[in-house]
C-alpha cells in the first residue's frame, strides 16, 4: 500500500474543501426554493428565510394541485415528455441506423443536409407558416412531430452504430433477419447507453419547453407547465416602464392572503425540477458513457 | 460533382438566410404626417362629453350570439377568458358577443401573427400600435363608422390623436383623458403618481421635524442613518427615482417626448433643462451621503417589497394608489408600526408634464368576419352604460352613490379591493374598458376616505400640465430617427448610474458633461429640429 505524503492529505483536504463549497452554491438554490414553496407566501415577503420554512404551510402546493390550469399544464407536460421522448429516440435511432450503412445511396447527400440543417433555419415565421400549412398548429402533435429528428444526436449514433461489429449483423442477415429485425434485435439492446443519453436530453428539452406553447398553441387546454410558469413571471415584468405602474396593481405581493404570487411559483418551480432531479440519478451512467462512446475512434 | 454541391449548398444557404424577410407592402409609414380630415360627430357639441356619451344601441342592431376571436398584446394582463364574471356576463347581455381570448405570453407573439397572416379578429395591443394600423391588416374606424355605425361617438382630438400618415385613424387608445371629461370628473384624483411613505412611528421618535423641502427631507434622512444603522433611509428604485425628483425640481419635460417647450414654445431636450441636472446631483448627494443605497437602480420589486414589509426601510417612493394596501399589509405583519404618505410636495415649483395620449388600442382586424357587429360591439364601450359597467362594475354591488354624491366603491368592494387582483379577476372590472378614460377610472377606484390620500392627490393635481400632443413629436417607429431616439434614450439610462454613483462633485459633472457630449454626437440637435418640425405641424390642431 502507498504511504499517503503529507502533499497528498494537503491536496485530498483542499479537493473536499472546495468542492464541499461548489456543492453548497449549486445545492442552495433548490434548497431555498423547496423552503420558500413550503412557507407561507406573506410571511415570505418579509425576506429573512435562509435555511428552514419560518410558517411551514402546504398551501402553496394546494393552490396548485387545485388550480386546474397546473394540473393541465402538468398532464400536457408528462403526456409530451413521454410521446415525445419515445417517438424521439426510436425514430432517431431508425434514421441513424439507415445512415450508418456505408453503401447506401446518396449516403453524402444525406449527411450535407443533416449538418446544413443543424446551422441553419427558416426562422420562426416560415416555420409557423410550414406547421400551419401542416394542421399542427393548436394540436397536440405540434410538441411531438416537430422534435422527432435530433440532427446531432443522430450524428452521435451513427458513430456509435459504426462501431459495432459488423459481424453480428452479418451472421443475423445470414440467418434471414431483414434491416427492422437487425435494428431492432441488435442495434437496439446494444445501444442502451447511446439511447439513454438521447432519452435524457429529449426528455428533459419536452420538459423545460414552453416555446411551441407561446407560438404554436392558443388553446388552453394544450398549454404546458412550463408555460404556465412563465405566465407567472410575465404578470411581474413588462418591457414598457409605464406599464410598470399597472403591472405593480397586480403584482400580488401585497395581497392580503397566505399565497402570493411568487409563493406560487417557488411550488411550480420545485413540481417542475423535481422529475428531472429525481431521474437524472439513474441515468447517469449511461449520459456519461454515451457522451463518449461515439466520440472515440480506435 | 462536388462543385455542383456546394453551389447547390451555397444557394440553399442564401435562400435560408431570405427565407425569414418578407416585407409587406406599404409596411413603413411615411415621415409626414398628413393634414387632418375627419368626419364631425353626428351628435351634440363637439369634444363634449355628451358627444362621446351615446344612448345604448338601437334595437335594430342584432344582438343574435356571435363569438370574436380577440389578442390582448399583453403578457402581463389580468384575463385570458371571457365570460362567467358579472361585467363579462354583462356585456354579453347587451351586446350579444362572447369574447374568445388569447393572452399573449412574449412581445414577439404578435409580430409573428402579423407576419404569418394569421391575425385574430380583434387585437388589443399598445407596443404595436403603430405596427397594426395599416389598411392591408385593418379596417379603419373611419370606414367601419361611415358603413355601419354612424353613431359611433368620437372627437375631433381623439381622430386627430390616433390617425395613422394616411389620415385614417384604425384604433382609439385607451387611457386619455379628454380636457372635458376631466372638467366632468373634475373630483376624481390621478392615482398613478408616486409619493413619498414613510415611518409614521420612527418620525414620532424624532420628534416630528419640519418636511417642507428636500433640504428637510434630506436633513431627515441623515438623522435616520445616524439613529437606525441598519435601516436603509430612503428605498428607490430605478423607475421611480427620476420621476418623483424630477417633478419637484421643475423638470417640465414630457415623459415620453424627453422634451420640454420654452417661453417660445419650442422644443429643447429636458437634458438642457437647468432642473436636469439638479436632480441628478440630488440623487448623486444622497448615494454619496448613504441615505440612498447604491443599488437602487437594481433593486427587484422582491428585494424593494421584502425591505419594506420587514421594516427595514424608512422612507420609499410608490404610487400612490398601492398606498392603501401597502399601510393596511405593513401594519399587519409590523404590529406597533405605521405608515404615512408625506402630502406636500416638497418643491416651491413642482411640475409634471403628463403628454400621454393613451396607450392600447382595440384594432378590427382584415379577418373578421363580422366588421359590422364588430364596430357595433365597440359602440356600446363608448357608451355611458358601457364606460360605467367596464370600469365602476354593476351599480349597487360594485359602486353606489355616495351621501355627497358621488361615485364611490361600496362597501363590500372596497373591502374585497384589498386583494386587488382577485377582485378583477372575480368582476372582470377594468379588464374590458377598451377605451377606457382614465379620469372616470379613477373617479371611484380612488377612496376618499384617507384624507392624506385626497390632500396629496389634489396638490398634485393642481400641476400637471396636460399636453398629448407632445407624444407625437416622437419620431415614428422604424425610422431612423426613432433609432436614434431610442439610443438617447439608452444614453440616459447609462449616464444616469454614472452620475447617481459618483464619488464626488467632480466625478459628477465630468459624468454630466460627457453625456451631453455623446447625446450631441449621436444626434441630439437632429433628433429636436425633428421634433420641432412635427410640433410645428401638429400645434395647429392642438
Amino acid at each position: 500500500m502507498l504511504k499517503r505524503t503529507l502533499e497528498d492529505k494537503f491536496v485530498d483536504t483542499f479537493n473536499y474543501i472546495f468542492l464541499t463549497l461548489i456543492l453548497i452554491v449549486t445545492v442552495y438554490p433548490f434548497w431555498y426554493v423547496l423552503i420558500l414553496s413550503f412557507n407561507e407566501g406573506k410571511d415570505a415577503a418579509l425576506g429573512g428565510i435562509f435555511l428552514i420554512p419560518r410558517k411551514f404551510t402546504f398551501e402553496n402546493y394546494k393552490v396548485f394541485f387545485t388550480e386546474p390550469k397546473w394540473v393541465g399544464g402538468l398532464k400536457n407536460t408528462v403526456l409530451r415528455t413521454v410521446i415525445g421522448t419515445a417517438l424521439s429516440t426510436g425514430f432517431t435511432a431508425m434514421v441513424a441506423y439507415g445512415l450508418s450503412h456505408r453503401y447506401i445511396m446518396f449516403r453524402k447527400t444525406y449527411f450535407n443536409l443533416l449538418i446544413f440543417s443543424m446551422y441553419f433555419g427558416g426562422g420562426l415565421i416560415p416555420f409557423y407558416v410550414l406547421l400551419r400549412g401542416l394542421g399542427l398548429l393548436n394540436s397536440f402533435w405540434v410538441y411531438v412531430i416537430p422534435n422527432m429528428f435530433k440532427p446531432f444526436m443522430a450524428l452521435v449514433m451513427i458513430s456509435f452504430i459504426r462501431e459495432i461489429p459488423y459481424s453480428l449483423e452479418e451472421s443475423a442477415r445470414i440467418d434471414g433477419a431483414n434491416d427492422f429485425t437487425i435494428f431492432a434485435r441488435i442495434i437496439v439492446p446494444v445501444s442502451k447507453p447511446i439511447l439513454a443519453t438521447m432519452a435524457l436530453f429529449g426528455s428533459v428539452a419536452h420538459w423545460n419547453d414552453w416555446y411551441s406553447s407561446v407560438y404554436f398553441v392558443t388553446r388552453k387546454n394544450l398549454k404546458v407547465l412550463a408555460f404556465f410558469m412563465r405566465e407567472v413571471i410575465n404578470q411581474s415584468l413588462t418591457s414598457d416602464p409605464t406599464q410598470e405602474q399597472l403591472v405593480a396593481t397586480y403584482q400580488g405581493v401585497y395581497d392580503n392572503i397566505a399565497v402570493t404570487t411568487r409563493s406560487m411559483q417557488m411550488a411550480t418551480i420545485f413540481i417542475a425540477v423535481a422529475p428531472i432531479l429525481l431521474v437524472y440519478p439513474f441515468l447517469q451512467k449511461y449520459f456519461i458513457k454515451g457522451m463518449t462512446l461515439g466520440a472515440v475512434k480506435e | 460533382m462536388k462543385k455542383l454541391v456546394v453551389f447547390l449548398l451555397v444557394c440553399c444557404m442564401t435562400m435560408a438566410v431570405f427565407a425569414g424577410c418578407s416585407a409587406k407592402p406599404g409596411d413603413q409609414p411615411s415621415d409626414n404626417p398628413s393634414e387632418t380630415q375627419g368626419t364631425e360627430s353626428p351628435q351634440g357639441t363637439e369634444g363634449t362629453p355628451e358627444a362621446a356619451e351615446a344612448p345604448t344601441p338601437t334595437p335594430e342592431w342584432s344582438k343574435e350570439p356571435i363569438t370574436f376571436s380577440i389578442f390582448i398584446d399583453h403578457p402581463w394582463y389580468l384575463m385570458d377568458s371571457f365570460g362567467g364574471r358579472p361585467v363579462d356576463d354583462l356585456i354579453i347581455e347587451k351586446t350579444g358577443v362572447t369574447l374568445d381570448v388569447t393572452r399573449s405570453a412574449d412581445d414577439g407573439q404578435l409580430p409573428v401573427l402579423i407576419a404569418s397572416g394569421d391575425l385574430h379578429e380583434l387585437v388589443y395591443t399598445a407596443n404595436k400600435f403603430e405596427s397594426m394600423a395599416h389598411a392591408e391588416l385593418c379596417y379603419s374606424y373611419d370606414e367601419l363608422i361611415e358603413k355601419y355605425c354612424p353613431e359611433f361617438p368620437v372627437t375631433q382630438l381623439e381622430k386627430d390623436i390616433n390617425k395613422s400618415p394616411d389620415g385614417k385613424f384604425y384604433a382609439i387608445r385607451n387611457g386619455y383623458t379628454p380636457p372635458e371629461w376631466k372638467e366632468k370628473y373634475s373630483y376624481a384624483l390621478k392615482s398613478k403618481v408616486r409619493s413619498l411613505i414613510m415611518r409614521k412611528d420612527i418620525m414620532e421618535e424624532l420628534g416630528n421635524p419640519p418636511l417642507n423641502d428636500l433640504e428637510d427631507l434630506y436633513n431627515i434622512l441623515v438623522m435616520v442613518r445616524d439613529r437606525y444603522p441598519d435601516m436603509v433611509p430612503l428605498l428607490l428604485d430605478r423607475y421611480n427615482l427620476f420621476v418623483f425628483f424630477g417633478v419637484r425640481f421643475g423638470v417640465n419635460s414630457g415623459y415620453y417626448c424627453n422634451a420640454y417647450l420654452d417661453e417660445n414654445n419650442t422644443l429643447i431636450s429636458e437634458f438642457y433643462h437647468p432642473g436636469y441636472k439638479k436632480t441628478y446631483a440630488y440623487l448623486n448627494r444622497l448615494v454619496r451621503e448613504k441615505l440612498v443605497p447604491k443599488e437602487a437602480l437594481i433593486t427587484s420589486n422582491e428585494q424593494f417589497h421584502q425591505l419594506v414589509m420587514n421594516g427595514r426601510a424608512f422612507a420609499f417612493i410608490r404610487n400612490t394608489e398601492t398606498y392603501p394596501q401597502t399601510k393596511l399589509t405593513f401594519e399587519e405583519l409590523n404590529p406597533g408600526k405605521s405608515l404615512m404618505l408625506v402630502t406636500d410636495l416638497l418643491s416651491e415649483n413642482p411640475v409634471w408634464v403628463w403628454d400621454q395620449a393613451g396607450y392600447s388600442g382595440m384594432f378590427v382586424t382584415k379577418e373578421c368576419k363580422d366588421p359590422a357587429r364588430a364596430i357595433q360591439f365597440l359602440y356600446w364601450f363608448r357608451t355611458e352604460e358601457g364606460r360605467i359597467a367596464t370600469d365602476w362594475g354593476i351599480e349597487g354591488v360594485h359602486w353606489e352613490y355616495g351621501e355627497d354624491g358621488l361615485p364611490r366603491r361600496t362597501i363590500e368592494a372596497s373591502e374585497k379591493m384589498q386583494t386587488i387582483n382577485q377582485f378583477f379577476k372575480e368582476t372582470g372590472i377594468e379588464q374590458w374598458n377598451f377605451f377606457s378614460i382614465d379620469v372616470m377610472r379613477d373617479a371611484v377606484n380612488v377612496s376618499r376616505d384617507d384624507p392624506d390620500v385626497v390632500e396629496y392627490l389634489t396638490r398634485y393635481d393642481r400641476i400637471v400640465k396636460d399636453i398629448p400632443t407632445l407624444f407625437f413629436t416622437r419620431p415614428d417607429s422604424g425610422t431612423d430617427e426613432r433609432a436614434v431616439f431610442q439610443e438617447l434614450n439608452q444614453l440616459a439610462g447609462k449616464y444616469e448610474s454614472k452620475m447617481i454613483n459618483s464619488a464626488s462633485d467632480e466625478e459628477f459633472e465630468k459624468n454630466f458633461n460627457d453625456m451631453l457630449a455623446e447625446a450631441e454626437k449621436i444626434g441630439l440637435k437632429k433628433i429636436l429640429e425633428f421634433q420641432n418640425e412635427r410640433w410645428k405641424q401638429i400645434n395647429g390642431t392642438n
